[in-house]
């Protein structure tokens, strides 16, 4: 188990200095006008907007030559300095923005992704029961459906006839704390209706794929019931790709949904990459995607660890 | 005809498939459009093949001329079979055509599976309606007004006898109902262009990868692994991003044949290049994955055997066998690629201003409906075709992967 750990960590760190070169690439090579884009088009003439240019490349360090840029792009990482906001709040730190907005973020995701993962379950494991009865095809053809509809129309329908035309929830807002369970209740129910066509149909196949194994057929030679066989020795095994799932989904939790935070004013991460691309608020996108992308490493690396406890036969790889 | 026999013919008639039999005489006179394209588009493949063949005549004498103009004649003759209905056997892109004595192979139980089932052959027609709606559109004999506003109609409602705005106008006076339907034509441009990219990027690693294992394996494995860690959507989102702040970038796009001769926005392009460039991780894992099982079994071992070059067996012998994966994937990047761009175009990276496409319809409803009066039918059009062609391609591919999965054999 030792030697497993070991040999997991060691593969994270080419992972890890993988990101930071891609990172890089985008935002350094393709992207070589951050200077241009801090100071903008307008205020002055054109001489004075590029002596500002040349000052804020000055500063910036993109006047140097790549190797020196990506050197000091590392040094950043490993102080955990992603520099301060442009434009959406001026002068911030970075990395106080995107503490602010984890809160909001998870106050809409975690419930949904709760809500949404046990329903999944169970009606995968229903339409597991009733296989390739009117039910389950009735099921499948639904779920096929609502993975079907657009992002967008789901919010945008949702706000029109849930809050706006019914009033049943308020159209908008958010506050922090229990108070805020009003306003969220609709971006999670909407949240809901988003995600479950596709993990219902992820769980179902799970689960059929296992009922398919050989040990299911001796369980039922023994003589055991398939509700006993769906519960107990399916279930229990199909939990290992469910755990898998879960632990994936943690750091999409944590950076929140671009579309329904958005729409409902909530003020988490979500909204504000999308604030910040609106605004080319370079540093806030920039921390956005290398600190998602190492949340994701890290939490790969707890999933295979997971999976070596679980399962003893991935330890004797 | 003895009463036993009879009998006989009655039991082979079953029932599910005279139920079916309406169902899949639509469906093959309703494909024609794809039909006659891919004879066209095969039959230009095979001259080209033919003309190659007749310059290298002198070197392979065996493999010459004579031989590449019965291939050619044999898909033609298949081709002006098949549109006239007379037998349902396409030639394969390369010109062959099995005789019926052959065995049949995965692809021949595959379609028999898929035409035995009525919601596949439903959504087949779906596709092929849209397929019509979208050559049509791109050619310009529907929705040829979705470009020209009218000042005069700013948000007519939907009506029956409204001309060109049977489906309404926008805020600025364009037609609903033409733009809806041009948007049919930049979204199968924009899936079935990325998914393309991704594909081939995707299968031709995935296979390196997977057949020679060792330093090339480890070199993509880490490439797919380290681009999978950057969560897509914001990946998606920074490179659509960059692209759209580069000025450098925008000008020598604008030069460039694709703008000039295609007309393809920077928008659509980028929409494309981003979402091909980023989601071929899928595809490239299940390649290597499937060619590391096949690669030591023998068919691999006796081509090795005979000196097949190491190119032919992998593109040839091995690729044929994956093939499967790759068309099932290609099928999911499709749908992501047109839900991507409504996403994209909200978030201002997308196409631009004056393409009309479902996510710009969306993106400029998305403030009508809580407006008063409630102006729902620019939402609803582009809901509506986007929501119809994702079902089709989703209920096809669950038929497709049922199909295809040798463990479901019945």
């Amino acid at each position: 188990m030792g030697v497993y750990i070991l040999r997991r960590l060691l593969h994270a760190i080419p992972v890890l200095l993988g990101v930071t070169l891609i990172t890089f690439v985008l935002f350094h090579v393709v992207c070589p006008n951050a200077a241009e884009v801090l100071v903008g088009t307008k205020g002055g003439t054109a001489e004075e907007i590029k002596a500002r240019i040349a000052k804020e490349s000055a500063r910036l360090g993109t006047d140097k030559p790549l190797l020196v840029q990506y050197g000091k792009y590392l040094e950043q990482l490993v102080n955990w300095d992603f520099g301060e906001s442009w434009r959406l709040q001026k002068g911030r730190r970075v990395l106080e923005m995107l503490g602010d907005g984890v809160g909001p973020s998870l106050m809409l995701a975690v419930p949904a992704f709760l809500i949404e993962m046990l329903l999944a379950v169970c009606l995968a494991l229903f339409c597991a029961y009733y296989r390739n009865s009117i039910a389950d095809i009735t099921t499948v053809i639904v779920t096929v459906a609502m993975m079907s509809v657009p992002a967008l129309s789901y919010i945008l329908f949702g706000q029109y006839f849930l809050a706006h035309e019914w009033n049943m929830f308020p159209v908008f807002g958010y506050q922090p704390g229990l108070a805020g369970l009003a306003t969220l209740a609709l971006p999670i129910l909407i949240w809901v209706a988003l995600a479950l066509g596709g993990e219902v149909r992820f769980y179902r196949t799970v689960m059929l794929e296992e009922m398919r194994k050989d040990y299911v057929r001796t369980a039922a030679a023994k003589g055991l019931s398939t509700r006993r066989i769906l519960f107990k020795h399916v279930f229990k095994n199909g939990m290992i790709p469910l755990i898998t799932r879960v632990i994936v989904t943690i750091p999409f939790l944590m950076l929140g949904s671009l579309l329904i935070e958005r729409f409902f004013g909530i003020p988490g991460l979500g909204s504000m990459t999308i604030d910040a691309v609106n605004q080319n608020d370079l540093p806030v996108i920039k921390a956005m995607v290398v600190i998602s992308a190492i949340l994701l490493v890290i939490f790969n690396l707890i999933t295979d660890l997971c999976y070596a406890l679980v399962d003893p036969r991935v330890r004797l790889k | 005809m003895s009463t036993a026999e009879a009998a006989l013919v009655h039991e082979v008639k079953l029932p599910a498939q005279r139920r079916g039999a309406l169902l899949s005489a639509v469906a093959r006179v309703i494909s024609w459009p794809l039909a006659l394209l891919y004879v066209v588009a095969g039959s230009g493949w095979q001259l080209l093949a033919l003309l190659a063949r007749g310059l290298r005549h002198g070197q392979h004498p065996e493999r010459g001329l004579p031989e590449g103009a019965r291939r050619w004649r044999q898909h033609l003759e298949q081709g002006v079979r098949y549109l006239g209905f007379a037998s349902d056997e396409v030639p394969r892109w390369n010109g062959t055509v099995r005789k019926p004595a052959e065995s049949y192979g995965p692809w021949h139980e595959a379609r028999r599976r898929i035409k035995r089932k009525r919601v596949a052959l439903l959504a087949w027609i779906g596709l092929a309606l849209y397929l019509m709606v979208g050559i049509a559109a791109q050619a310009g004999w529907i929705a040829q007004g979705y470009d020209q506003a009218d000042k005069e109609a700013v948000y007519e409602e939907p009506g029956y006898f409204a001309g060109p705005w049977f489906f309404g106008t926008d805020y600025i006076g364009h037609s609903v109902g033409a733009m809806a339907l041009r948007g049919t034509a930049v979204a199968l441009w924009i899936g079935t262009f990325a998914a393309v990219v991704s594909c081939v990027i995707g299968s031709v690693l995935g296979a390196l990868a997977g057949f020679f294992g060792r330093w090339v394996d480890d070199l993509i494995v880490w490439l797919y692994t380290t681009l999978e860690s950057i969560p897509e959507i914001l990946l998606v989102v920074a490179a659509a991003y960059v692209i759209k702040t580069n000025e450098g970038l925008r000008d020598t796009y604008n030069a460039s044949f694709l703008k000039q001769s295609m007309g393809l926005s920077l928008g659509l392009f980028s929409i494309i290049l981003v979402i091909g460039l980023t989601s071929w991780t899928g595809v490239c894992r299940q390649v290597r994955g499937e060619f590391i099982r096949q690669r030591d079994l023998d068919y691999v071992t006796a081509a090795r055997a005979l000196g097949v070059p190491t190119r032919r067996i992998i593109f040839r012998h091995v690729f044929p066998n994956v093939l499967h994966l790759v068309l099932i994937s290609f099928s999911l990047l499709f749908i992501g690629a047109i839900k991507y761009e409504v996403v994209l175009t909200f978030l201002g990276v997308g196409v631009e201003p004056g393409e009309a496409s479902w996510g710009r319809m969306i993106d400029q409803a998305k403030l009508e409906l809580l407006s008063e009066p409630t102006k729902w039918w620019q939402l609803t059009a582009a809901t509506v075709m986007l929501f119809g062609l994702v079902l089709c391609v989703n209920l096809f591919v669950d038929a497709l992967r049922d199909a295809l999965d040798p463990r479901l054999k019945d």
